[in-house]
């Protein structure tokens, strides 16, 4: 999404307090968003939770005219917090946990390649979930939802640098949490 | 190796980290309704337009800068604007305000508005011909405001009021003669356009033509000591006014080459036609002068020779001083016809020169008629001083013609070039209608209606 277009949605947001207009921000970032939340908790269920109450606090926060200079990251920023507070009420580390993807054991021999694919994703996945949470989150952040420093360095609000020092330290240990996995 | 794994991290884009499309359908749908439950409260406090504005505004600018600068900036273009929109529209509400008036200043101030910006933006262009078009207009605006408070019947003060405004029109003509010397030194400094100069022309002229009209108004309504007074005033201006026409056609003239042919030829046209105009005046007046000689002396002569009439020996030193300014007067009446009468042929040479192209030759021809004008003038003026003792000593023989005093006689010397004004003759006479005054150039009125 171009950032006028997004901007003019966050006018009628904002302004016209139109609920469609925020529908389609919604598309637009659900699925990142989903990600994001995703790699820091345990499973799909608190993802989906947790991706839900982000969309309604950023609606509350919006109405109440507070000034938005970027949606995805003021999404982000609420995301963050409200993985912190999922924490604090648990007071524990989150469980590491394997995604439970599904696995359709279906005709033609593509499921091999399937296989082949989900199973690379398990790996990565599980190599993402052991790293600590600052690397974790970056490397989301980067490679996944393919954000720039920039804007990583506005969610995680850190300096440019220290993302850039941070992205490759994440980097280095993930690629020796995968060997480590072979 | 890096390469490898990043692409194993943007693989998981499409991968098991994401959520359920189903999910993401539910979700939206529930969001959505939980977003409307927030609404109906919202819409009863529904902000206003220009909060509206200024969150909108707030969404596309930073905020600090739609805050602390767009909105003052707005605030004040609004203030500004309605400041000089209430001016302007005080200054048309003041048009035709007069001098003493509650709204003059106003009229004034708008003129000073409208000054400020020809001279702002005229450095940019440097045209000062503006200038000067707006200096003439503001000059028939005094005239204009001279010859209705001379004409009006209820403003009380006139003696007071009229030479302020006088005062202001000189210095009016005074800066249009200056900026139209400084074209005519330096054309190419200042290049002007055809139509202000026949803009300025027309205007100078109007000034003249209404300083006439004022002249008149002022000896018809005041007294005799103030009338001379405020008519020499209104004659020095309408000299000034005269000049400063006169100069235009000058500097057209000499800036033939930056004007278009028909506009300086125009120009020209006009300057011709005024001096005849002018011409035309004098000689008339210099007939009505004559007539109202004329007159008084038949007018005497049948009282004298009435039985009734006693005979007294002021009434036949008046009668003697009667004759010697009739004769006077007849020769000043030749010689002022003989000076029109050259006047008019300068002018049909300067025709001749102007349809021949030869405009600055024209320019002269007229020059040299306006002498003559004003020598006609000046005779004209030294006729009527001639004229106005005979007055007196009539005002004295009231043995001659004891049941005259409800009548007064004026004459108004609509002399050529402004040169001259007006004289009054204050006279006493047995019946108005014995005076065959020229209508144009002069006025019987009865005695009783200059009071009112």
């Amino acid at each position: 999404m171009t950032s006028i277009s997004e901007k003019i949605l966050l006018y009628r947001v904002q302004v016209q307090r139109d609920p469609d207009a925020f529908a389609q921000l919604y598309d637009s970032y659900v699925t990142q968003i989903y990600r994001f939340v995703y790699f820091k908790v345990g499973g799909h269920e608190e993802a989906e939770d947790l991706t839900a109450e982000v969309f309604l606090k950023a609606w509350n926060y919006i109405r109440e005219k507070q000034e938005v200079k970027s949606f995805s990251g003021l999404l982000y920023r609420i995301a963050r917090n409200c993985i912190i507070d999922l924490y604090r009420a648990k007071s524990v580390r989150p469980e590491i946990m394997m995604g439970e993807a599904e696995l359709e054991v279906s005709d033609r021999g593509a499921w091999y390649e399937k296989l082949t694919i989900q199973v690379e994703h398990e790996q990565a996945i599980s190599a993402l979930k052991r790293l600590k949470e600052e690397y974790r989150e970056i490397l989301t952040l980067r490679f996944i939802d393919q954000l720039e420093i920039p804007e990583i360095a506005e969610i995680t609000q850190k300096g440019a640098v220290t993302v850039r020092v941070t992205l490759h330290r994440a980097l280095k240990k993930f690629k020796e949490i995968l060997e480590q996995n072979r | 190796m890096s390469r490898a794994v990043i692409q194993k991290l943007a693989a998981l884009q499409t991968g098991a980290a994401n959520p359920r499309a189903e999910w993401v359908q539910t979700q939206r749908a529930v969001l959505l309704a939980q977003i409307k439950n927030t609404l109906p409260v919202d819409r009863q406090d529904s902000p206003s337009f220009t909060e509206r504005l200024w969150n909108g505004l707030a969404i596309f600018l930073p905020k600090s800068l739609v805050y602390n600068v767009v909105r003052p900036v707005a605030v004040v273009a609004m203030v500004a604007v309605l400041a000089t929109s209430s001016l302007k529209g005080a200054a048309k509400a003041s048009e035709s305000a007069l001098p003493g008036e509650i709204l003059y200043p106003a009229k004034r101030a708008g003129e000073g508005l409208e000054l400020a910006v020809v001279k702002v933006t005229g450095l940019v262009s440097d045209n000062q011909d503006n200038e000067a078009q707006l200096h003439a207009k503001f000059a028939k605006n005094r005239a204009l405001e001279i010859k209705t408070i001379a004409a009006s019947d209820t403003i009380d003060n006139k003696e007071k009021i009229i030479p302020k405004a006088v005062s202001d029109l000189n210095n009016e003509l005074q800066t249009i003669t200056n900026q139209l010397d400084n074209l005519k030194q330096s054309p190419e400094k200042n290049p002007l356009s055809s139509d202000s100069v026949k803009d300025v022309q027309q205007n100078t002229l109007e000034v003249k033509e209404l300083l006439h009209n004022a002249e008149m108004e002022v000896s018809l309504k005041t007294g005799t000591q103030e009338v001379q007074d405020l008519s020499t005033q209104i004659r020095g201006a309408k000299d000034s006014a005269d000049a400063a026409a006169f100069k235009v056609v000058e500097v057209a003239v000499n800036n033939q080459q930056n004007l278009s042919a028909d506009a300086v030829k125009q120009v020209v046209a006009t300057a011709i036609q005024s001096a005849v105009d002018d011409a035309a005046k004098s000689k008339e007046s210099a007939q009505g002068v004559q007539n109202i000689v004329d007159a008084v002396k038949d007018a005497i002569k049948t009282e004298v020779g009435k039985p009734s009439a006693q005979t007294t020996p002021s009434s036949t030193a008046a009668l003697k001083q009667l004759n010697t300014v009739a004769a006077q007067t007849k020769e000043a009446t030749f010689q002022i016809e003989q000076k029109s009468a050259n006047a008019e042929q300068k002018i049909n040479e300067a025709q001749v020169f102007a349809e021949s192209g030869n405009l600055s030759e024209a320019l002269n021809k007229i020059r040299e008629a306006k002498i003559q004008n004003k020598e006609a003038t000046q005779l004209l003026d030294t006729a009527l001083q001639t004229v106005l003792p005979v007055v007196k000593v009539k005002d004295d023989a009231v043995g001659v013609v004891s049941t005259t005093k409800d009548l007064l006689v004026i004459v108004t010397s609509s002399a050529a070039l402004g040169l001259n004004g007006t004289s009054t003759i204050g006279t006493i006479l047995p019946n108005a209608t014995v005076l065959p005054i020229n209508s144009s150039t002069s006025a019987v009125v009865n005695k009783d209606e200059t009071k009112k």
